[in-house]
């Protein structure tokens, strides 16, 4: 049996046993965040280092009517093994139920009955994409970056008879190509996604990184700080929604005052009704149930038409305001974002931008100031001067200090009438499931600082 | 060649958020991580299954991945790279965290969030504390073996503060309260005086000014001063940076190969050292997980590049020096070039000095923003809390107090540092493909620096 079918046999089994050893009025629920993996970094074409895990964690949440703790551990495979674990944490979590006080948030368990999906594939392993980058990478291309590849696993179940269980073996490849020396080089980036190898796309896409860093080589014209015109393409718009979302579309965040679109929530601000954004699990990158096994509406709008329609409300979080939840998680953060498209035309970007700065990419965004809602970050990546619609040269990286309510207010032109889907690609502790669908945007002053 | 890491780590979160659970987390984590060499290449396989059998497969997958990697490795590595090692760290504590229940923990947080109550107009108060307990055991050949074991705690407290439509909030050290300790830290005698400042600070906040926009002196206290070296010294004197490893992700580095031993980095005040024993630090160690002993080095001198932040595979691959710093977050993920320690020797200037000696200055305290292109040179950072400084006098405090700058410029205007150590650190350090989290300590003095660009929010 492979090692994903060992985990989930002995998760099934294993929380069946652990339920039958609850005592009173305790209540359990189990998750799973699961994965096999194989991953490959390179550097300038060549392998740096290869790792493969396995890893299994889960995390433990037990709750009478006034009290809760929550403990996670490791599962190995080996049922035995793992039924020890379950009643030696079940025991923990009890020792630390007592000795915590109040749980002032109670939540109920979820009750949402059974699902089971398994998104099966022959994902590339490390042999495969070694083989591969050897054969079809240029030396002259100094690629650089890493395949992360294998079976990735979600499941909840409690002790109120609720079980889902999602497993996909899925990869990406995310890379750069870059060209000239240490302090004036070029370069760009890109990634490829999917569950069995597609050869085409892998082609494809290391043919247009070379096409657009063949056009990149012209010495890079440095621009003076002010206002400009710019085009995001959606790669760079995926790093404003990734910081705009690290708080600020969270229940807990707007009511503890900690949320930086706070007045927009408030309805004292509005930003472009060109905008709507839309937490969407149709788009297919992540399971609708949560840790907790609670399961969200298929779509939930966050912004429509330039107006906040709904946070990201966690059961914790409505059972302290009297709300209700919609199914997000702890850190109450988008997982599965679509912004919708707008009206500009792939071949009319130039154009519509006639005189500014087209930016393929953006680097480490942050807030700079929460209440007026700026984001501060770089350039990073293939970014062009533009002038009459003609590319006249890259930029060196440029720092930006902008509001969302201007840039995604007044401010902003149009969005794309096209959309790019992409899997989430953070790897920090574990692989994750969700993904994102987004448009570029055309934005008028465009504010630079440094 | 085989060496294999065993990890053992549990880390728990606990906060009281006004007087009432917030949050309680213990999460138990184990696993093996089996290193082969194999034609100079190693490869990782990471584990939860320990068994024999377990670390037998693991063995397996690791060299069949080393063989596969040795076709076309980036550097074929010698033996040297895995010194023989053998010996003990442990975290030197004064308590261990068994010795305070976690009833009499939670009732210390409970007595935080209390002590911040101080005022209707603080809305939110938020007492946590992370602690961390990991053992790391590694076997190697011929009998090679170390076992550290690390005690640590970051403090998580803040005070939001609300006045109409204006917020702030305010944290204990900006959320760098990070060490290797012992439970001696939950003392209240401690904590709460800290509470009280944090709550106090927060309400001079939302009756301040905010933060002029203009070019003035700019005093750096030792809670902001961490990230600064953090972002704009360590992170560009990674050496897998400058041999280009991270260029996908982190970023590459303005600092090359050459610069070593002739950059004029800062000015002749600059300090700056790696320094892995220093007692109570967060990433102090014995080892790194090479194998190698870590020592105390200086990384610029009197303002000078002498030396880079790489390990054994790195020193290799680069004729340029380095230190004991090949890490990992885990198990689960293999060794990089990581920071430890990375601290900024301290001066001759005392505090009143140099407050004295600003005509028009800001001093900043607390990070609460931050930001740095991928070749570690254009920074724009946020502090929690600013005051002005007039002739020499603290005259107001400033809120949203930002300041934005070039690496190299930034540091040739240190004109002052401060007499006294203060040490911080973080959990929260992310570089490598796949992404690693690691713990990094940094302790600093007060640094006077000349002419920044400052501005504030809105
Ligand atoms: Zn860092």
């Amino acid at each position: 049996m492979s090692w994903k079918y060992k985990i989930q046999e002995s998760f099934e089994k294993n929380s069946k046993i652990l339920f039958a050893n609850l005592k009173g009025d305790e209540e359990v629920s189990l998750s799973l965040d699961a994965e096999e993996s194989d991953f490959v970094r390179f550097n300038k074409g060549q392998v740096r280092q290869t790792t493969s895990v396995e890893q299994a964690q889960v995390n433990l949440v037990i709750q009478t009517q006034n009290k809760i703790a929550k403990i996670a551990f490791p599962l190995t495979g080996q049922l035995d093994e793992d039924r020890k674990r379950c009643l030696l944490y079940l025991g923990k979590a009890r020792q630390e139920m007592e000795m915590l006080p109040e749980n002032p948030y109670p939540i109920i368990l979820a009750e949402s009955g059974v699902s089971q999906k398994d998104e099966k594939a022959e994902t590339p392993n490390s042999h495969f994409i070694i083989d591969k980058v050897a054969q079809t990478v240029h030396t002259n291309d100094d690629f650089v970056g890493y395949m992360a590849s294998g079976p990735l696993i979600k499941a909840i179940a409690n002790s109120k008879g609720t079980s889902h269980w999602h497993s996909s073996d899925i990869y990406f490849v995310d890379y750069s190509l870059y060209s000239g020396k240490q302090g004036n080089a070029k370069a760009v980036t890109a990634n490829v996604a999917g569950r069995n190898w597609d050869e085409e796309s892998w082609q494809t896409s290391l043919g247009q990184s070379r096409t657009f860093l063949h056009q990149l080589q012209k010495p890079a014209k440095k621009i003076p700080r002010g206002e400009y015109k710019v085009y995001l393409a959606p790669a760079a718009v995926m790093e404003l929604k990734n910081t705009a979302s690290w708080g600020g579309f969270s229940q807990a965040a707007y009511k503890q005052g900690q949320c930086s679109l706070r007045l927009l929530a408030d309805g004292q601000m509005q930003l472009s009704e060109k905008l709507t954004l839309i937490e969407n699990f149709e788009l297919g990158f992540q399971p609708r149930f949560n840790s907790l096994g609670e399961v969200s509406e298929a779509q939930i709008p966050i912004i429509e038409n330039g107006l906040l329609k709904n946070l990201m409300t966690s059961s914790k979080t409505a059972s302290e305001f009297n709300l209700k939840s919609n199914g997000a998680d702890t850190r109450e953060t988008p997982l599965t974002m679509e912004i919708k498209p707008g009206s500009l035309k792939r071949d009319h970007i130039f154009k519509e931008l006639n005189t500014g700065l087209y930016l393929s990419n953006l680097h480490y965004v942050n807030w700079s100031d929460q209440k007026s809602a700026r984001l501060t970050g770089m350039t990073r990546f293939a970014c062009f001067w533009v002038e009459n619609g003609d590319i006249i040269s890259p930029i060196q990286d440029m720092r930006f200090d902008v509001s969302l309510y201007d840039i995604w207010g007044s401010g902003l032109i149009d969005l794309t009438d096209f959309q790019e889907t992409s899997v989430n690609i953070s790897t920090y502790n574990n692989r994750e499931f969700g993904g994102s669908k987004l448009p570029g945007m055309l934005i008028r002053d465009f504010k630079f600082t440094l | 060649m085989t060496w294999i890491h065993s990890i053992t780590e549990k880390t728990t979160y606990r906060t009281i958020r006004n007087e009432k659970l917030e949050e309680s987390l213990c999460v138990v984590d184990q696993g093996v991580r089996v290193e082969v060499m194999e034609n100079g290449f190693i490869g990782y396989a990471g584990t939860q299954d320990t068994s024999t059998s377990g670390i037998q497969r693991a063995e397996e997958k690791a060299r069949s991945i080393a063989l596969a990697g040795s076709h076309n490795p980036v550097f074929k590595f010698s033996a040297k790279v895995r010194p023989f090692a053998q010996g003990v760290y442990k975290t030197p504590i004064q308590k261990s965290f068994d010795a305070v229940s976690l009833k009499q923990l939670m009732d210390v947080l409970v007595d935080c969030s209390q002590a911040m109550n101080i005022s209707d107009k603080i809305v939110q108060r938020s007492a946590g504390v992370i602690i961390v307990e990991t053992q790391i055991h590694s076997k190697g050949p011929n009998g090679a073996e170390t076992v550290q074991d690390f005690s640590i705690v970051a403090l998580n407290i803040g005070a939001t503060a609300q006045e109409g439509s204006e917020v702030q909030t305010r944290t204990l050290n900006g959320r760098s309260a990070g060490y290797q300790i012992g439970s001696e830290l939950f003392s209240r005698h401690r904590l709460l005086p800290n509470c009280e400042t944090v709550a106090r600070q927060a309400l001079e906040l939302i009756e301040a000014e905010n933060c002029p926009h203009d070019k003035r002196d700019l005093l750096v206290g030792p809670d902001q001063m961490y990230i600064q070296i953090h972002e704009s010294i360590g992170h560009p004197l990674e050496l897998d940076r400058i041999l280009g490893d991270e260029r996908n992700f982190a970023g590459w580095s303005f600092v090359r190969e050459e610069d070593f031993g002739k950059l004029q980095y800062g000015s002749p005040l600059m300090n700056i050292t790696f320094d892995p024993t220093r007692f109570g630090e967060i990433a102090s160690y014995r080892f790194d997980e090479s194998g190698q002993e870590a020592k105390k080095e200086h990384l610029i001198k009197n303002g000078i590049l002498i030396r880079a932040l790489g390990g054994l595979e790195s020193q290799e691959r680069s004729p340029v020096s380095g230190v004991a710093n090949f890490r990992s977050s885990s198990w689960n993920r293999a060794p990089i070039d990581r920071m430890a320690n990375i601290n900024m020797e301290t001066g001759m200037s005392t505090l009143d000095d140099m407050i004295s000696s600003m005509e028009k200055g800001l001093i900043v305290h607390s990070n609460k923003s931050w930001s740095i292109d991928d070749y570690r040179d254009k920074f724009q950072f946020g502090c929690e809390y600013g005051q002005l400084v007039e002739n020499g006098k603290i005259t107001k405090i400033v809120k949203n107090s930002n300041y934005r700058g070039r690496t190299l410029d930034f540091w040739r205007n240190l004109a002052q540092v401060g007499d006294t150590l203060e040490t911080y650190g973080t959990l929260y350090c992310g570089k490598g493909e796949p992404s690693q989290i690691i713990r990094v300590g940094h302790a600093a003095p007060y640094c006077l620096f000349k002419d920044i660009e400052v501005f504030g929010g809105g």
